[in-house]
């Protein structure tokens, strides 16, 4: 049963669309200065362009998405510096790996580009001398294009891969936006949580996270189902279907373009910047480039287009951008918003001159943007803040103004006029202290204001401050469109990196699931047999759906092991190359039993049960060596820490024994001292307490509560008995009842009954406190006994 | 302690078979309650596809069709024991394949008729393809036949355990709530166009018991179709007698199926318990050779178990200190240091511990088949396992031992009573002696059969000796009624009394006389070649339709065909069926009135013609016309002159044939008067292993005790029949064209209702 949701907003959902798709991912650590660093530190600074783009990919494998190639209990005790080695190396790893699969795509993504372009270079060209032509020269042209279309499908068809030929339909045929929103739209609704395993085993994958597969996957689909066709080879042989894609590509083509002359013309010329500019990323995919010094040079480029077109109107700005981005009406009013343009107005008709010459005239006056804001805001406005006051104080209930004061008779407030007469000095002093600004910052503002007014708004024929604050925002928004158009450019070359990404995120995702249905089939018993057998069914089924996916976007429908060896790298933490040599080198869990055989390239297909079978079977094995490792290590740890736990405790026994052997040890000593006074020797409080502490310290260590209790009154007496061996001692198992006999009242009193022996392993804190006083008291009392003995025996002597 | 889910479970059984393309390797799994070793899988599955293959060949023969899906209902002989413990209800039977690669599924479940067979159907089939994915993987130069057969077992038990999943689950359960989705199966697509009635005869004596159906009584019913579709019905139908035929086929493969599903129930460590105890017992009494009572024995046995008890305990409890010993290793290592561990403690005194060492050291192969690192406390629960199952079937045996002396002696007793009244026979004049004998031993199988069902459905608690003597007496009273009542002698019963009787010496006319004892078998074998599928059917879609005009030119046409096919076989009144024909030609030859035939008018007729004339002959009374008929046609006089003599002794057996029945009931109630049953001591040995080909203790134990399944019957509920279309009828047809017999059970009677959806996928412009 479906779960029904709420669906994002249109709005939410287009920005979705821009800002979360996977090649959007990869294209954003181009944009930030920190990942550049990282993308240099791996490629260099001078490389080619697809090498930057698969390490941009290859940093956000690593860094956002967690894809490891080494397990990483296998890291537990390596050092930070051999950490950052490994972590090096597995980014090389990765970008390696990406390239491997990538590294032709963008040669055919360029030439798709310019193939479209190029398309609807002659399709605008067509519609512009369409009154021009005559009927049989409209057939004619039109034809030209059909057979351009046609020959390029067949080119597709015979040496591109296969999902270039559904990408490049895609945009011809006005599909791709089309499915992209359905995907982005289905995905909106509500994902349920906490779903049994079985169940989010048997799940369809979220199409909206990986979108350039599902984009690819639903575009087969689509055109399968439309254009009546069963595989992409059989295109070859089925004029008919061919027939059908071009008419339906023609009739959409011409319905896209706008239908006057003036908005043909902007399409023909955002073509043809776009030609250029897919040509200049064609030389920087051929040659080596300083990426800085490159995306310099091109954005500086869209940049000065851009302003040149929006210097004769701002409509066709809109058109252009439009057009150049290929995107609708309300996308660029999204775009145009992000970077604060609100009202279009106010960049209409501006030039870059006229921007450069505001700028001067505001840097010749000290005028900055600041006085701008200042001055556009009535709450802040020094002027008006004046004004208001002076009225103010020209209200007869005010009785603000003296006759002095008053002696102008001002009518109104003119700020230049009060200035220009020494007898205002005092009434501006007034005005000034009033609205907290001095006399001279108030004269200053209202020059900056008549500059403003006369020499900028009024000279350029601007509206009003929100569009002098706009000019002088103009090179920067200007430049983040241009960067917009930058970026976008390579989304457009990039879609292939952005599936290989997607299938390296696609089957971590998976692993996560495996893991978990692995966690069901350790807990199983043995009578369930069944029940691991589904869940291994479920993750077959699963992986089959991965190989069917991979074999398509990796090309490899003759090379299983490309395949699986990519999903058994991705399931076990391993590079490509580890896999593939697994799967070629070691024997396989399917004969595992019985013979020593490995798989063999030419028994099997990429995609197939068996192979999913084996590499789950892989999967169970190396995930239970893992648990078995991750236990090892714990193990190993606890083992450290038990012997350091040791360590203490026995530190610690000796500390609780210390001081009471130090205390019998020295007292005794000391009390045959010449002219010593007994007195300061007893038991005394202090001792009491001393003593208490330590039992109770020594009742905490490892052990039955009653022997440790015991242990440390036995040594106390054993002491005494070393130092003054006249003196009787109870024997240990003696003491240890007198502790008894101590501690059961004291639990019985918590307990309200006879305590066990179990009861004393769990004594309270206050309770060994208690106990521990009555034994330092009863200790206190054998060594004042043993001190007077010792005493009076040395002094008959 | 295992939970009433788990115990549910464990009623089903799965057994689980495919074989490869080129048949050569057969592979599988067996789940159910018992144990099984891999050999005795292998020899169960073997077994299971080859009644698979058999089977399919006679529906192929018989209806032109291929088995679908078969589901039989487990019908316990033994009420009370329904009700107090858990049994499978239905067992169904579906095969699968994709091109040579053929699967097939037994299942034993606890409910019934809740499948929809439709898509159970498809994951066989899905199951099919995945092998054949595997059998191109293992199609490699460096595995040998043995490697292979390993993959593909690997991979049996691995789709086994799916399908116990998918049942578990009710996966391809009937949806019983929501949209219901339609099948070219249910009843709404099939039209009923025949019924057969017919007796169900229990047979008790086999195990698991099983059933016949017999006196099959066939009903046409009406299709309301247009005339086109029901002529062209014809073509695909199956005649009432092939049906009938099915459904003993399938009574007999449902009996072997559950046969080999009760084999699957043994736990064979169980098995190799018993054996131990019976050798054991029989060690001990074999020196006894004098004669002594049941009761005797009954002590003596239960005093060698105590024993046994009592020994085995000891034994276990010092092996079982193995598993504080810390001792790891593989599991050959671990059991070769548990024995070495035993031999050391146990006092050589104890005189079974080396077959305690071998069912210890057989158990724990079994149940820890994949152990590669053991340690010894791993051993615990397996060697529980075994000191429970020691005692358990020390229980088995103290229980069944009265019950099996119970059934030994009231079989000893018939037996004594079945060789009074031989004796009795051998005075009587030759023909009454050799006729009585022929009843006698009828009389025998009738009550050895009621016997076996008292000894299923009843409980002996308390066993006394005298019991038996007084049961063979009351069963056969109460038996002999019944059994005259259904007594019937056929043409063959005749013939052999009729040659007895005869004054010449029979051997100069014995071609004709092996010749005349054949006349009722095959006749009933020439009907159903000819109603059968490969016949008639395929008569009817070789020919044009136009060609028939009326049953005169249906009967020539067929004539024609049949004389070829006839001609083929090795059969001798061929000659005599191919008569039928001509017969029914001759009815409408004279016919003036001009009708307007269909088709499917002809055939029915023709089919009823023959069902009549075949049961015609088959009564002894009108084979005197096919005697003289016979007679006629001899040239050599001399034969011809005993035959004449030969026919008078048939004729004169008629009347015996209404007599001497009741003769013979007499002498046997007489008899059964004046015998005396006594109590017969015996040698003690003998009892456990009579010498009178009498089933053994053990052979009881197995049967009864052992094996689960042993008080069901299967009968079949529905058997779906897809029907073979050539390439070319694929592409006329819609969908795939079904067969369904529907059965029905009530007292000792049963319908079946014969149906298919001929009408759905029939379009207009199949008529060719």
């Amino acid at each position: 049963m479906s779960i029904s949701g709420i669906k994002r907003k249109t709005t939410a959902a287009e920005s979705t669309q821009k800002f979360f798709q996977t090649i959007y991912l990869i294209i954003s650590h181009l944009k930030r200065k920190a990942d550049k660093q990282k993308i240099f530190e791996l490629i260099g600074n001078k490389n080619k362009l697809h090498n930057v783009l698969i390490a941009a990919a290859a940093i956000h494998a690593y860094h956002n998405l967690g894809i490891r190639i080494q397990d990483s209990s296998n890291l537990a005790q390596i050092s930070v510096e051999s950490t950052y080695k490994i972590e090096k190396m597995e980014k090389d790893t990765l970008f390696k790996e990406i390239k491997s699969f990538g590294k032709d795509s963008f040669d055919y993504e360029i030439k798709l580009n310019n193939k479209k372009l190029n398309i609807r270079k002659n399709i605008i060209t067509y519609l512009l001398n369409y009154d021009k032509l005559a009927d049989f020269q409209k057939e004619q042209e039109k034809q030209k294009i059909k057979q351009e279309m046609e020959d390029f499908l067949v080119l597709l068809i015979q040496n591109y891969p296969e999902y270039h030929f559904y990408d490049f339909l895609g945009d011809l045929l006005g599909f791709t936006n089309q499915i992209k929103g359905e995907i982005i739209e289905e995905g909106s609704e509500l994902k349920s949580i906490s779903i049994e395993i079985e169940k989010e085993l048997a799940l369809k994958e979220k199409e909206d996270k990986y979108i350039e597969l599902s984009l690819i996957s639903r575009l087969e689909e689509t055109l399968k189902k439309k254009f009546e066709f069963k595989s992409f080879k059989d295109l070859q042989m089925q004029t008919m279907s061919i027939r059908m894609i071009l008419r339906k590509a023609l009739e959409f083509n011409f319905d896209t373009f706008p239908i006057s002359k003036r908005g043909l013309n902007l399409f023909l010329h955002a073509n043809q910047t776009k030609q250029e500019l897919v040509s200049k990323i064609e030389d920087g995919l051929q040659q080596e480039i300083n990426y800085e010094d490159f995306e310099k040079e091109i954005i500086g480029f869209i940049f000065n287009d851009l302003a040149q077109i929006n210097s004769k109107n701002v409509n066709d700005f809109v058109y252009y951008f439009q057009s150049l981005m290929n995107y609708s009406f309300s996308d660029t009013i999204f775009v145009l918003n992000k970077y604060g343009v609100f009202n279009l107005n106010h960049l209409n008709k501006i030039s870059l001159e006229v921007v450069e010459n505001v700028i001067e005239t505001m840097k010749n006056f000290n005028i900055d943007k600041s006085d701008i804001n200042k001055l556009r805001d009535p709450q802040r406005n020094p002027i008006i803040l004046a004004k208001l006051f002076y009225n103010e104080l020209k209200k007869p209930h005010y009785q603000g103004l003296t006759a002095m004061e008053n002696v102008n008779e001002l009518k109104y407030m003119n700020l230049k006029e009060l200035f220009s007469d020494d007898k205002n000095q005092k009434i501006i002093a007034r005005i000034c202290n009033g609205i907290g600004i001095s006399p001279k910052e108030l004269k200053t503002y209202n020059l900056k204001h008549q500059i403003i007014n006369n020499r900028i708004i009024k000279k350029y024929n601007l509206q009003n401050y929100s569009q002098l604050l706009k000019i002088l925002e103009y090179k920067e928004i200007l430049l983040n469109l241009a960067k917009e158009v930058y970026f976008n450019i390579f989304s457009e070359i990039n879609r292939h990196l952005g599936r290989i990404l997607e299938a390296y995120i696609k089957i971590s995702d998976d692993k996560s699931l495996f893991l978990k249905g692995l966690e069901r089939i350790f807990g199983t018993t043995s009578t369930e047999g069944w029940v691991s057998v589904k869940i291994e069914e479920l993750m077959i089924e699963r992986m089959l759906r991965r190989q069917t996916e991979l074999s398509n976007i990796f090309n490899a429908q003759n090379n299983p092991f490309l395949v699986n060896g990519f999903i058994l790298a991705r399931l076990t933490d391993k590079s490509l190359k580890e896999g593939i040599n697994e799967l070629k080198t070691e024997v396989s869990p399917i004969f595992e039993d019985f013979a020593s055989l490995t798989l063999k390239e030419e028994y099997v297909s990429p995609v197939s049960y068996i192979i999913a079978y084996d590499l789950i079977q892989r999967l169970k094995t190396y995930e239970q060596l893992r648990k078995l490792r991750i236990e090892e290590i714990y193990e190993e740890k606890k083992q450290k820490e038990e012997e350091k736990k040791k360590e203490i405790r026995e530190k610690q026994e000796i500390s609780t024994l210390n001081w009471i052997e130090r205390k019998i040890t020295s007292s005794l000593m000391r009390i045959t001292s010449p002219g010593i006074n007994p007195n300061q020797l007893y038991w005394n409080e202090k001792d009491n307490k001393t003593a208490a502490e330590n039992i109770k310290l020594h009742s905490e260590l490892k052990g039955d509560p009653i022997e440790l209790l015991t242990q440390y009154y036995y040594f106390a007496l054993q002491k005494i008995k070393e130092r003054w061996d006249p003196i009787r001692i109870p024997a240990y198992e003696e003491i240890k009842e007198i502790v008894i006999k101590i501690a059961a009242p004291i639990l019985q009193t918590r307990l309200n009954r006879e305590p066990t022996s179990e009861d004393f392993k769990l004594m309270i804190e206050g309770e060994r406190l208690g106990i521990a006083s009555n034994i330092s008291k009863k200790i206190g009392k054998f060594l004042d006994k043993a001190l007077y003995e010792k005493f009076k025996t040395h002094r008959k002597k | 302690m295992i939970t009433t889910r788990e115990y549910i479970e464990n009623i089903y059984t799965i057994i689980f078979g495919y074989s490869s393309p080129d048949r050569n390797i057969k592979v599988g799994e067996v789940i159910g309650p018992g144990k099984l070793t891999q050999e005795k899988i292998k020899n169960l599955v073997s077994e299971l596809l080859i009644f698979q293959a058999q089977y399919n060949a006679m529906l192929k023969d018989y209806a032109g069709s291929e088995i679908y899906f078969i589901e039989f209902e487990l019908f316990n002989i033994d009420e009370k024991d329904a009700k107090t413990k858990l049994y499978p209800n239905s067992m169904i039977f579906i095969p699968g394949s994709f091109k040579d690669c053929e699967t097939l599924l037994l299942a034993l479940k606890p409910e019934k008729k809740v499948l929809e067979i439709h898509n159970s159907r498809e994951s066989l089939d899905k199951i099919s393809k995945l092998f054949f994915e595997v059998e191109e993987f293992t199609r490699r130069p460096d595995l040998n036949k043995f490697h292979k057969e390993a993959v593909l077992a690997k991979f049996a038990t691995h789709f086994t355990f799916k399908l116990q999943g998918d049942l578990l689950e009710g996966k391809w359960n009937k949806k019983l709530v929501g949209i219901k989705s339609s099948t070219p199966t249910e009843d709404e697509s099939m039209n009923v166009y025949s019924t057969i009635k017919g007796d169900n005869i229990f047979l008790y004596g086999e195990s698991p018991p099983e059933i016949r159906v017999e006196n099959p009584i066939f009903v046409k019913m009406p299709l309301n179709f247009k005339e086109t579709v029901i002529n062209e019905h014809t073509k695909y139908f199956i005649s009432s007698p092939s049906a009938y035929f099915i459904t003993l086929n399938t009574l007999k493969l449902g009996a072997n199926l559950l046969k080999i599903a009760n084999t699957g129930t043994i736990d064979e460590i169980q098995e190799k318990i018993v054996t131990y105890l019976i050798e054991h017992i029989a060690q001990k009494i074999q020196p006894i050779k004098e004669l002594k009572n049941d009761q005797w024995l009954i002590d003596k046995i239960n005093a060698i178990l105590m024993n046994c008890s009592l020994s085995f305990s000891k034994y276990f409890d010092f092996i079982f200190k193995f598993i504080k010993t810390g001792e790891t290793g593989n599991l050959e290592e671990i059991i070769e240091k548990l024995l070495k561990y035993a031999s050391h403690k146990i006092e050589i005194t104890e005189e079974n511990y080396k077959e305690y060492n071998y069912l210890v050291e057989f158990t724990l192969k079994q149940l820890l088949k994949e152990y590669n690192y053991i340690h010894a406390a791993e051993l615990e629960s397996t060697l529980n396992y075994l000191n429970e199952l020691f005692k358990k079937t020390l229980k088995i045996f103290i229980i069944a031992l009265p019950k099996y002396l119970f059934g030994y002696r009231l079989k000893f007793y018939l037996k004594k009573y079945i060789q009074s009244l031989r004796i009795l026979m051998k005075n009587k004049p030759k023909l009454s002696n050799i006729l009585g004998n022929k009843f006698i031993d009828k009389l025998d199988d009738f009550i050895s059969n009621l016997i076996e069902k008292r000894l299923i459905i009843e409980r002996i608690n308390k066993y006394d000796e005298t019991q038996p003597i007084e049961e063979i007496k009351e069963i056969i009273n109460s038996s002999i009624m019944e059994f005259f009542e259904n007594l019937d002698f056929n043409i063959s019963d005749l013939i052999s009394f009729s040659e007895i009787m005869m004054d010449e010496d029979p051997s100069r006319i014995r071609i004709h006389l092996d010749k005349l004892k054949v006349f009722s078998e095959e006749i009933k074998y020439l009907l159903n070649f000819i109603l059968r599928y490969s016949t008639i059917n395929r008569f009817l879609r070789g020919i044009s339709i136009d060609e028939i005009q009326d049953p005169v030119t249906f009967g020539n046409y067929f004539h024609r065909f049949l004389q070829k096919r006839v001609g083929g076989i090795d059969l001798k009144w061929s000659e005599h069926c191919l008569n039928w024909i001509k017969l029914y030609v001759k009815q409408y030859l004279n016919i003036i009135e001009k009708k307007d035939w269909q088709i499917y008018e002809i055939v029915n007729e023709f089919i009823d013609f023959l069902e009549k004339i075949e049961k015609q002959d088959q009564d002894p009374k009108n084979f005197s016309a096919v005697l003289n008929r016979y007679i006629e046609t001899i040239i050599n006089q001399e034969e011809k002159s005993i035959l004449l003599n030969f026919s008078k002794h048939y004729q004169a057996s008629l009347e015996i044939k209404q007599n001497f029945p009741k003769y013979i009931e007499n002498i046997i109630i007489e008899d059964l008067k004046k015998i005396r049953f006594e109590l017969e001591p015996q040698i003690p040995i003998k009892l456990i292993f009579p010498d009178d080909s009498q089933e053994s203790l053990f052979e009881f134990l197995e049967r009864i005790e052992l094996k689960y399944f042993s008080k069901l019957i299967a009968r079949p509920m529905t058997i779906t029949l897809k029907h073979i279309l050539d390439e070319n009828e694929k592409d006329r047809v819609k969908e795939e064209l079904y067969h369904v017999l529907d059965f029905q059970y009530w007292h000792n009677n049963l319908k079946i209702r014969l149906k298919n959806n001929w009408n759905e996928i029939y379009k207009e412009w199949m008529i060719y």
